[in-house]
């Protein structure tokens, strides 16, 4: 039987997935151990693809891996034509709307303005969650250290991720809402799913049961609930 | 302008491509022939508002200009609406069933997010006023055999059901909303956010939310259709699955049935499907090589209510399937330069153009390495030139490949160059070989 091919992302998410995956019976001590390689392939031919998280649903549209494991922020940004599986319900972390300390200059304020600007690495999913709120922010897309930008005047907010809110704090911004909280997703091509669906399907049922066991799943919050 | 560039998601096609691409098309072409569908060609132009009556929401990232009186004209998104306005207007008068099919460029502007192609070239052929499975199945079945045609190997069909999954929301007695919602979301692929709807939704009873949580995984081979029947809660449902068994069955009398994976998790994104659907999958392939369904309301809107269904198969994908699967495409044609085929020896290259070989002519005075760098160029192997002193007698043949150079007479030249190069395997022969009578036996199924 055809083996999977998975991408995996080196980051944040990275150590709690394979922990998952290790659980349910795959071997990926090599891909702990060594983080210079890029591609691995066990002893029963399952590979793995190790890769930045943004580039793995792009992976797994075009089908050059048929399952990967991305964060929702990640997905949600990419808008990929791939089937979302399962929610692994680890790698959680919130995607907050943030402003200057001190003197509230939450969305009521700034939306009088009409427009106002908001510094992002997800463009997307900003200028989604706030037009469908009837606004138009000027978007300022960043590559790292948002919390620059309200500092020196480059944005009135940003919208980043946040888990502990210490770099917020150490940064004097205060989180003012939040748009949306993430998980870890499962992540099939769309012709693998169902060229390989015993392969993939065995899969999800061996991991859904794992995070079924921790009281992961079921969570009260997730974007697009609300649509 | 310094770059000659031309838009994201387009591209030229050059020679050999063409000429793939092309081989392809025909043995598609031959294939819908033979099942007795007509072709028509549409407008590359319609107008927006008479495509907006299939309320199709994908059309709206089509490309739009204005004509002179101010009327919005939309490039052709798809093959299905056209055919349904055609079925609706010149065709009104004509007893079904009609069987067309048509092969066009379609233009869609896709997510922002990509540079996927914007315009590429559709096989489409739509079965109109026929309700019967049968009819789904043979749409089914001339894909099956178009695929094989061209050579493909490996393919399956899925196979889906839209009415089955509805049927059980209705049956569930769901409100409206919920039923929005849940659909959305497997259209969407997002069976994450599905289940979660379903696992918050407090009004449903703990077995009916098992089901909904199961239908999308349901898929797999006829099995599935048993497995199914348990999920039947409405007469709806039951003639849904009842349309999908006769459909497999008539598709094995084709000799298809190991071809067609049932999942009733299926769900294309146009929104004009109202039962049936399909999806074509090649191995390997990150991408469906096609699609369709039946879609029994799209006519009415078009003034000619009638059932329907239909397949559209992406040419530039297939093609990329085969050059994956290493399938040869060879045309088995040849063309070869001739020296002196532009002056002196233009009877000469007309002979030979009769004997169905290609001729690139070349002035008589033609230097032999300008010749040459000519034919590579051109990705031509063979040169013939005259020979000095017996011209229309004798003949130079240099094989490029080879390097090899033959003397041949005149009343055996065109056989030579149709024989083409011994060195070279003979790909004339190969080709009868190849493309597609006969494969299922090498392969398993899945």
């Amino acid at each position: 039987m055809k083996t999977l091919r998975i991408a995996l992302c080196r980051g944040a998410i990275f150590n709690e997935t394979v922990s998952l995956l290790e659980r349910v019976g795959l071997d990926l001590a090599e891909v702990r151990e060594n983080t210079r390689k890029l591609i691995f392939e066990t002893a029963d031919g399952t590979r793995f693809i190790t890769t930045r998280p943004t580039d793995v649903p792009t992976y797994v549209e075009y089908g050059a891996a048929d399952v990967g494991f991305v964060g929702k922020d990640v997905l949600l940004e990419a808008g990929k034509n791939v089937y979302e599986v399962l929610d692994l319900g680890i790698g959680r972390c919130r995607l907050v709307f943030a402003t200057a300390e001190g003197h509230d200059r939450s969305l009521d304020t700034l939306s009088h303005l009409g427009t106002f600007r908001v510094a992002t690495k997800y463009p997307t999913i900003t200028r989604d969650y706030f037009q469908a709120r009837g606004i138009n922010p000027d978007i300022i897309t960043l590559h790292g250290s948002i919390e620059l930008a309200p500092l020196v005047g480059l944005a009135d907010g940003i919208v980043d991720l946040t888990s502990t809110g210490t770099t917020m704090r150490e940064n004097r911004l205060q989180e003012r809402f939040q748009l949306y909280d993430f998980t870890t997703r499962m992540i099939v091509n769309r012709v693998a799913h169902k060229m390989l669906a015993p392969q993939v399907g065995e899969l999800v049922a061996r991991l859904r049961e794992l995070v079924l066991d921790q009281g992961a799943d079921g969570r009260p919050e997730t974007p697009g609930a609300a649509r | 302008m310094t770059l000659l560039t031309t838009p994201p998601g387009t591209k030229d096609v050059l020679p050999t491509e063409a000429a793939e691409l092309r081989l392809i098309e025909d043995a598609v072409r031959t294939v819908f022939a033979e099942f007795g569908y007509g072709e028509v060609w549409t407008p590359t132009l319609e107008f927006e508002e008479v495509l907006a009556l299939s309320g199709e929401k994908a059309f709206q990232t089509g490309f739009r200009m204005l004509d002179e009186n101010g009327q919005v004209l939309i490039l052709r998104p798809d093959l299905t609406a056209p055919i349904a306005r055609l079925v609706g207007s010149r065709l009104r008068g004509g007893v079904p069933p009609h069987r067309v099919f048509s092969i066009s460029t379609i233009f869609r502007r896709l997510s922002s997010h990509r540079d996927r192609e914007t315009e590429y070239r559709q096989a489409g052929i739509e079965l109109l006023g026929s309700s019967l499975p049968h009819a789904d199945a043979e749409v089914v079945a001339v894909a099956c055999r178009a695929l094989e045609r061209a050579g493909l190997r490996g393919y399956r069909v899925g196979v889906g059901q839209i009415s089955f999954f509805a049927g059980l929301l209705r049956a569930l007695g769901l409100d409206l909303e919920l039923q929005r919602r849940l659909t959305q979301d497997v259209v969407a692929k997002d069976l994450v956010n599905y289940r979660l709807i379903v696992e918050g939704a407090d009004s449903l009873l703990a077995a009916d939310r098992r089901l909904l949580l199961e239908v999308p995984d349901l898929r797999g081979g006829p099995d599935v259709l048993d497995r199914a029947a348990a999920f039947v809660r409405s007469a709806d449902m039951e003639s849904a699955l009842e349309h999908l068994r006769s459909m497999h069955e008539t598709l094995v009398a084709y000799g298809y049935g190991d071809r067609l994976l049932f999942d009733l998790g299926i769900f294309r994104n146009l929104e004009y499907y109202t039962g049936s659907v399909f999806e074509l999958y090649a191995p390997g392939m990150g991408f469906t090589l096609g699609g369709g369904g039946r879609y029994d309301n799209l006519l009415a809107r078009f003034g000619a209510p009638m059932p329907a269904v239909g397949l559209g198969l992406g040419l530039d994908r297939l093609h990329a399937a085969l050059i994956d699967q290493a399938a040869d495409l060879a045309t088995g044609d040849q063309t070869v330069i001739l020296v002196g085929g532009l002056d002196r020896h233009v009877a000469m290259a007309d002979r030979l153009r009769e004997a169905c070989v290609g001729v690139f002519a070349l002035a008589d005075d033609t230097p032999a390495p300008s010749a040459a760098a000519l034919a590579r160029q051109k990705e031509i192997a063979l040169i013939v030139a005259p020979v000095d002193g017996h011209e229309g007698l004798l003949w130079t043949v240099t094989d490029l490949g080879s390097g090899g150079v033959d003397l041949v007479a005149t009343e055996e030249l065109a056989a030579r160059l149709i024989r083409g190069s011994a060195d070279l395997e003979a790909p004339g022969q190969e080709r009868a070989a190849a493309p597609g009578r006969g494969t299922s036996g090498d392969e398993a199924t899945p």
